[in-house]
């Protein structure tokens, strides 16, 4: 509704007419461009829906239940990186728990919180599909394999001081 | 057509009727918790499970339509345990909190559980998914609980269908998943969602806690709202109403009712109807028992009878009363005054009107007045009325009833002119109706004291049914008017209900021969050409 809450970029603007193109009804186009929020903003929060469900020209509780009903979209800003700890068969057979201990102690935060700076969060996720290098640690997009408690702590370290990008 | 065996036995039925409609027609019972008969089907709480030859899974009926040779089971053992494993699974969230929640008595989980459950529980308490979202205020006098809540669905659909509005949604998924309002409910039939919830996740706050279901007694009548004439159940005890709550009649208000008419029974109880009569005496009043007040009203009145050419005593009728109350006036001045000075004009009091229910006209029979009034050629209006006061050729005006808001608007220094009477009686039920210029204020018997017809916006003839009497002070005008003649020394013969109703239905037209049996609990349609007139402008 209000155009500044919903502020795409140039790129997302253009792909967001593509998808508006793409359906026959502007109710169909819901999903795709929950995605296309979701990429853009990195959240989506309650004004954030109800500016999509205005521009789709749909009920807010209908852009709400379908936001809902999958739990990968945050509903809150999220930390720059979000650590994913697999906890699958394979990783958990191969040390998940300890992995997940660790990062608790280190961050000083539960599954699911974040820590003060806003620069992590911890999740834990199910299967990644990586069992054949486990145990595996997801952090935003990128799959950590093999890790133990050192190479999390250097990945970890590096993560601290790098240069600024994008969550 | 098509021709159905139900438990064995054969039923004909109209063509793609759905079964869960025929078995509640035939009375073959089919427990449910989301399908209501005016909402969309959903299909979604598997209670309605039932076995149909030649279909290996078992069916839901509230999306089955039946087809020729259809053969159903509804109460096979796999029928049975199917419906046993479907309320397993709903109860695995559901408290079983019953003695501390309001709903208990009109449960449907409860007494689905009393009849096809009744196992211990494989889920302890600890497991269950707590949804710690307890009495929470939707506004608009609806409460929600979270954690007893069903997920059927109906408060969803009712919105969206109903009320046309997407106000509620579930939200989340699976267990986890929860009904949501997502924008204010900001309706006027909000209470309805209260009705329709099958457990106790939505209640009144009006009616929350106040009573115990099976300690009120129910009487089937007529909200007395406005001229919609929604059917209704007044449930009450003690002589006090505690509730109304909407009675299924699809050619009327389907299932459904406005919050205006359900809030007004708080009206149709003691502390705002008038208890005891009273006459002015100089500044003060003196309350008096009804036979007694109205020998001195008889008094007064005795003198006015046939004086000149026509005596000089009217009455008016508001919209409120019965059909039967409002011929039983016009025949009392007919036969002791010779009078037709019967105002049967009266308007409606004017209130919101909307595409549902709502008619604008907050009275319960302005349909019926009107339908009397067009029986004469020469009705004495409200315009000869006022006429008549002006040139003080009225010296007593007798006022029947309790809605005279939309005749106060309609005429502003009513009041003022009212003044100048000599006598001045109103049998009115509410105290609000109690003029302050009125001489004599007379007890009469409100819409649940009481039996009688009324006649709603589209002509439906319907029946307002009496459950209890106050006191012996309150009368039907009937009663009032046979005393009052008595006392006058005249003879004036109600006659039996059934009658009256008889003679009302023959002289408006087009239900000739129609009996208060005919009425029933459904009501009867005038046919098209008589449907009341007014409505027309």
């Amino acid at each position: 509704m209000s155009p500044e809450v919903l502020a795409f970029s140039e790129e997302a603007q253009a792909e967001l007419e593509s998808i508006l193109q793409a359906y026959p009804t502007k109710q169909a186009c819901l999903l795709p461009v929950l995605h296309l929020v979701h990429r853009e903003f990195g959240y989506i929060s309650d004004p954030i829906a109800e500016a999509v469900a205005g521009l789709l020209e749909i009920p807010f509780a209908v852009a709400v239940e379908v936001l809902t009903f999958y739990t990968l979209f945050a509903r809150r800003p999220q930390a720059k990186y979000v650590i994913q700890v697999c906890r699958g068969l394979s990783c958990a057979l191969l040390g998940q728990e300890e992995l997940l201990a660790y990062l608790k102690n280190r961050l000083k935060i539960k599954e699911g919180e974040m820590t003060p700076d806003g620069l992590f969060e911890l999740k834990t996720v199910e299967c990644l599909g990586g069992c054949g290098e486990s145990p595996i640690v997801r952090i935003n997009e990128t799959y950590y394999e093999l890790q133990t408690i050192d190479r999390l702590e250097s990945t970890l370290k590096e993560l601290s001081k790098g240069p600024k990008k994008g969550a | 057509m098509a021709s159905v065996v139900i438990n064995g036995e054969r039923y004909d039925v109209a063509d793609g009727e759905r079964l869960i409609d025929v078995c509640d027609r035939v009375g073959v019972y089919i427990p449910r918790f989301c399908y209501h008969p005016n909402l969309s089907v959903a299909g979604n709480c598997r209670m309605c499970l039932v076995e149909i030859e030649g279909m290996p899974k078992l069916q839901i009926s509230c999306n089955t339509n039946v087809r020729d040779g259809m053969s159903v089971l509804t109460d096979s053992q796999k029928v049975k345990e199917a419906r046993a494993d479907v309320l397993e699974f709903i109860f695995i969230n559901h408290p079983l909190d019953c003695p501390i929640c309001d709903q208990a008595g009109e449960c449907k989980l409860q007494d689905y559980y009393m009849e096809v459950g009744l196992y211990k529980s494989r889920m302890p308490q600890e497991f269950k998914v707590k949804k710690p979202r307890k009495a929470i205020r939707w506004g608009s006098g609806i409460v929600f609980d979270a954690e007893r809540c069903v997920l059927c669905t109906r408060c969803v659909r009712f919105m969206e269908e109903v009320v046309g509005k997407r106000a509620i949604g579930v939200t989340n998924r699976g267990d986890h998943e929860e009904i949501a309002l997502l924008e204010p409910l900001s309706t006027l039939y909000a209470g309805n969602l209260a009705d329709i919830c099958p457990v106790g996740a939505l209640t009144s706050e009006d009616f929350r806690f106040k009573m115990r279901v099976w300690f009120l007694s129910r009487t089937d009548t007529i909200c007395p709202g406005c001229s919609r004439g929604c059917n209704i159940t007044a449930w009450h005890k003690d002589k006090k109403i505690y509730r109304f709550t909407p009675r299924q009649n699809d050619s009327v208000n389907h299932a459904w009712m406005c919050d205006i008419g359900r809030y007004s029974y708080k009206e149709e109880n003691s502390s705002s109807l008038i208890l005891k009569g009273w006459v002015r005496e100089g500044s003060g009043t003196k309350e008096m028992a009804t036979p007694e007040l109205l020998g001195v009203l008889a008094q007064e009145l005795k003198g006015l009878k046939g004086k000149a050419k026509e005596s000089s005593v009217a009455a008016l009728v508001a919209p409120d009363r019965t059909n039967e109350e409002i011929f039983t006036v016009c025949a009392f001045m007919a036969e002791i005054f010779g009078s037709s000075r019967v105002v049967l004009d009266v308007p409606a009091p004017k209130g919101p009107k909307d595409d549902l229910l709502l008619t604008g006209e907050m009275a319960s029979n302005p349909a019926g007045l009107s339908l009397f009034a067009f029986r004469s050629a020469k009705p004495y209006t409200i315009d000869a009325f006022k006429q008549d006061l002006k040139e003080g050729k009225l010296e007593a005006v007798m006022l029947f009833g309790d809605a005279w808001e939309g005749l106060e608007a309609a005429w502003p220094g009513m009041q003022e002119a009212f003044k100048a009477l000599p006598t001045l009686a109103i049998f009115a039920s509410k105290r609000k109706a109690s003029f302050p210029q009125a001489r004599f204020v007379i007890p009469s018997a409100s819409m649940i004291q009481k039996d009688g017809t009324w006649v709603n916006v589209t002509g439906h003839v319907q029946r307002v049914r009496k459950a209890y009497r106050l006191n012996r002070d309150i009368l039907a005008d009937g009663e009032s008017l046979g005393l009052l003649a008595e006392f006058m020394g005249e003879s004036f013969q109600v006659g039996k209900l059934e009658d009256i109703t008889k003679r009302f239905l023959e002289a408006i037209g087009g239900l000739s021969g129609a009996s208060l049996a005919d009425v029933g609990l459904e009501g009867v349609s005038l046919p098209s050409e008589e449907q009341p007139k007014h409505l027309e402008a």
